[in-house]
C-alpha cells in the first residue's frame, strides 16, 4: 500500500534499449512544432534537409522566431529580411500564433517599408503575439492594420523612436503591451490621446516619447498592472498623464516625467511603486499629488535620488509633504533621512518601503543633507499622529548613529510587527559593516519602548 | 497505548492506481497522480474505489520515471509554499531546477519515452522539460549532426548536403 512501486517489476529488456530507431521524425507535428518552437527560423529551415518527413514540418509552423545574429556573424545581414519575406510568403495559411522579430535594420535597407512589412505579413494571420526588437536608425511608423487584428500581446523594444497608431488605444484582444523607447500615438487634433483597450492587463512604457501630445489618458478598464517609467529623460514632459483604472492593482510611476499627474479611482491599488527626483522644481507637489491618488495602496515602495532638494528647499518642501497628511520621518542615515521623509498619511498602509539609487554624486553630499535635516526644527515633534495600520517598516541605509531616533519613531507605529534596517556602508571599513537585519518588534523593541514610557496596547 | 493510537492521527492518505501499457500496477498518492491534467479532469466524477487507470501508452519503466518526477514536485512544491509562509528564504525553486536537469539528462529512447508519456498525461511542466531538451539538441547542429543525433535516415532524393 505504500510503496509506489510494484515489486514485480520486471527488468529492462535489453535489446529495446539498443535498437537504433529514429523516433522523433515519428512525434506527432504539434509536438515537433513545440520543439521547433524553442529555436531559430534560420535553424529550422535547415531542419526541411533532415528527410521527407520534416521537409514540411516548418510550413505549418505557428511559432516563428527570427534572430539576424546568426546573420551578422555570417556577414549577410542584408539578406536576412529577404529571408524573413521568403519565409513569410512560402509558409501556407495556417494560423502564426507567435511572431519574434529580433534585428538590427539599417538606412539603406529602406527600414520603414520594410519592418512595416514584415509586420503586417505576420499580423494578418490571427496572430495572437508580436515580438519586436529593433535597432535601425531613422523613424518607423507602424500601420493601423496591426492593433486591429486579434493580437493579444505585444511588445516592441527598440533604439530609435517607431510611431505607434493610433489604433493601439482601442485595441480589442490587446491584453499585455509592452513598449520601450516607442513613440506614443499621435492622438486626435488636440493632442489628446486615450489608451482604453477593453481587455488590456498589463501595460509598460519605458522611455516612450510623449512630447507631441497634451493629455495622456490610461482609461483601461480592466487593467491590472501599468508601469511608466524611463532610465534618461532629462526634462519633464509638456504631457499631462491621467490615469483612471478602477482595477488596477499594482503601479509603478516614474514621478517626474509629465508635466502633471491626475490619478482618478484607483480604487483597487493594492502596491504602489514610486520613483521621484526631488531635486526637480516643483516635484514635490507632484509627488503629494501622486500620493494623494494612491489611497488604497497597503504596500508604498519608493526610490529617489537623494536629499539633495534638502539643501535648496528645506523645510519648504517638508511643509508642503506634511500637510497633505501625516508622514513618516525617514529613520535612516544621510540621504535616506530625507528619502524616507514621505507621507504615509492613508490609513490602509500596511508595508512601507523606502529604496535609494546608488549614485555617486549623492553619496558625497550625504552628510550635509543629514546635518540640514536633523537641524530643519521640529520634524520629529511634529509627528503627533500614530500610525495605526503600519505593520512593516523597511528602512535602507541606516546608520547606527541614529538608534536613538529610531527608537523614538517607533512609539509612532503602535501595531509595527517588523523591522527591517538596511546598514549603511562604511566608506572607510565597507565589507565589515554593511549588513541587513530583520526585527521583530515585538522582541527587540518592547522593553525599550517600556523603559521610554510609551505605552502600547500592542507591545 | 500510546503506540496504538498514533497512526489514527494521520489521516490514510489516498492512493490511485497507475497501471502501466505492460501490466503492472503502480499504487501512488492522489496529489501526485493529479498532477496529470488528463487524470484530474473528471477525477471527482469517478467512485473512489473505481481509481485505476490504464495507461496504454506509457510503459512501466517510463511510469516509474514519471511518477519520480511527479512525486519530487509535490512534495518541493510543499516545502517552497512552507519557507514562504514563514518567510524565511529558501533556494527550493533553484534546486529543484537542478533537479529538473539532472532527471531530464537521460539517453535519447528515454528522453522520447517521457515526452511521449508527458504529453499523454498532459503534465506541462514534464513536457515543456522534455521538449526543450530536444530542442537544445537541435540547436546549433548541421543537419547532418542532427540525423546522426536522432538516427534519421536521409530518404530526400535530393540531398544538397550530400554533395558538399
Amino acid at each position: 500500500m505504500e510503496g509506489s512501486l510494484n515489486p514485480n517489476k520486471k527488468l529492462k529488456s535489453p535489446e529495446k534499449i539498443k535498437k537504433k530507431i529514429d523516433r522523433i521524425s515519428r512525434l506527432p507535428e504539434e509536438v515537433l512544432h513545440h520543439i521547433l518552437s524553442f529555436l531559430d527560423m534560420s535553424q529550422i529551415i535547415q531542419t526541411s534537409l533532415l528527410s521527407k518527413r520534416w521537409r514540411y514540418i516548418w510550413v505549418s509552423l505557428p511559432y516563428l522566431n527570427f534572430n539576424d545574429l546568426a546573420w551578422k556573424s555570417s556577414g549577410e545581414s542584408k539578406c536576412f529580411i529577404d529571408f524573413v519575406h521568403n519565409v513569410l510568403l512560402y509558409r501556407d495559411n495556417s494560423p502564426v500564433y507567435k511572431f519574434c522579430l529580433d534585428c538590427f535594420i539599417c538606412d539603406r535597407d529602406r527600414s520603414e517599408d520594410r519592418i512595416c512589412s514584415m509586420v503586417i505579413a505576420a499580423v494578418r494571420k490571427n496572430t495572437q503575439e508580436v515580438h519586436v526588437n529593433i535597432r535601425q536608425q531613422e523613424i518607423v511608423e507602424l500601420p493601423h492594420s496591426v492593433f486591429v487584428s486579434e493580437i493579444r500581446v505585444f511588445t516592441l523594444h527598440t533604439d530609435f523612436p517607431v510611431q505607434l497608431p493610433n489604433s493601439v488605444g482601442t485595441a480589442a484582444h490587446l491584453k499585455t503591451l509592452k513598449l520601450v523607447s516607442a513613440k506614443l500615438p499621435k492622438g486626435d487634433l488636440n493632442g489628446e490621446l486615450v489608451l482604453s483597450c477593453p481587455v488590456l492587463e498589463i501595460l509598460l512604457l519605458h522611455n516612450c516619447e510623449s512630447k507631441h501630445l497634451n493629455v495622456f489618458t490610461i482609461s483601461a478598464f480592466v487593467l491590472k498592472n501599468l508601469v511608466v517609467n524611463h532610465s534618461y529623460f532629462p526634462e519633464a514632459s509638456p504631457c499631462k498623464i491621467k490615469i483612471c483604472t478602477p482595477n488596477l492593482l499594482s503601479l509603478r510611476l516614474e514621478c517626474d516625467m509629465y508635466k502633471d499627474y491626475s490619478l482618478e479611482k484607483l480604487s483597487s491599488l493594492v502596491s504602489a511603486k514610486l520613483q521621484f527626483s526631488l531635486s526637480l522644481e516643483g516635484n514635490a507637489q507632484r509627488v503629494c499629488r501622486i500620493l494623494e491618488g494612491l489611497y488604497s495602496v497597503t504596500t508604498l515602495t519608493w526610490t529617489t535620488d537623494s536629499g539633495h532638494w534638502l539643501k535648496h528647499n528645506g523645510s519648504g518642501v517638508l511643509e508642503q509633504i506634511y500637510n497633505v497628511g501625516a508622514f513618516i520621518g525617514g529613520l535612516c542615515n544621510t540621504t535616506n533621512y530625507v528619502v524616507t521623509t514621505i507621507l504615509l498619511s492613508k490609513e490602509g498602509i500596511t508595508k512601507a518601503i523606502g529604496e535609494e539609487r546608488r549614485d555617486s554624486w549623492i553619496e558625497s553630499d550625504s552628510d550635509a543633507a543629514a546635518q540640514a535635516f536633523l537641524a530643519s526644527p521640529g520634524v520629529l515633534d511634529r509627528l503627533h499622529k500614530p500610525f495605526h495600520n503600519l505593520k512593516y517598516l523597511m528602512l535602507c541605509k541606516y546608520n547606527a548613529f541614529y538608534l536613538n531616533e529610531v527608537v523614538r519613531f517607533l512609539g509612532f507605529f503602535p501595531y509595527l510587527k517588523t523591522l527591517s534596517l538596511q546598514m549603511a556602508q562604511d566608506r572607510k571599513s565597507r565589507n565589515s559593516s554593511s549588513g541587513h537585519f530583520v526585527f521583530s518588534v515585538q522582541r527587540i523593541f518592547s522593553e525599550t519602548l517600556n523603559w521610554l514610557g510609551i505605552t502600547n496596547s500592542e507591545l | 497505548m500510546k503506540d496504538s493510537f498514533n497512526p489514527s492521527i494521520e489521516p490514510p492518505k489516498k492512493t490511485v492506481t497507475l497501471v502501466s501499457s505492460d501490466g503492472y500496477d503502480f499504487e501512488v498518492e492522489e496529489e501526485v497522480a493529479l498532477e496529470s491534467q488528463v487524470i484530474k479532469d473528471g477525477f471527482e466524477d469517478k467512485a473512489v474505489d473505481d481509481r485505476e487507470y490504464l495507461l496504454f501508452n506509457v510503459h512501466s519503466d517510463t511510469l516509474e520515471l514519471i511518477i519520480k518526477y511527479c512525486e519530487k514536485h509535490v512534495s518541493s512544491r510543499k516545502s517552497i509554499s512552507a519557507a514562504a509562509a514563514s518567510s524565511s528564504s529558501s533556494n527550493g525553486e533553484e534546486a529543484l531546477k537542478e533537479w529538473d536537469e539532472h532527471f531530464i539528462s537521460v539517453d535519447t529512447n528515454t528522453l522520447y519515452d517521457i515526452l511521449m508519456a508527458a504529453d499523454y498525461l498532459n503534465i506541462k511542466s514534464l513536457l515543456d522539460l522534455a521538449i526543450q531538451k530536444v530542442a537544445d539538441t537541435i540547436h546549433g547542429r548541421s543537419p547532418e549532426q542532427i540525423r546522426k543525433k536522432f538516427n534519421i535516415e536521409n530518404d530526400s532524393i535530393i540531398d544538397p548536403w550530400a554533395s558538399e
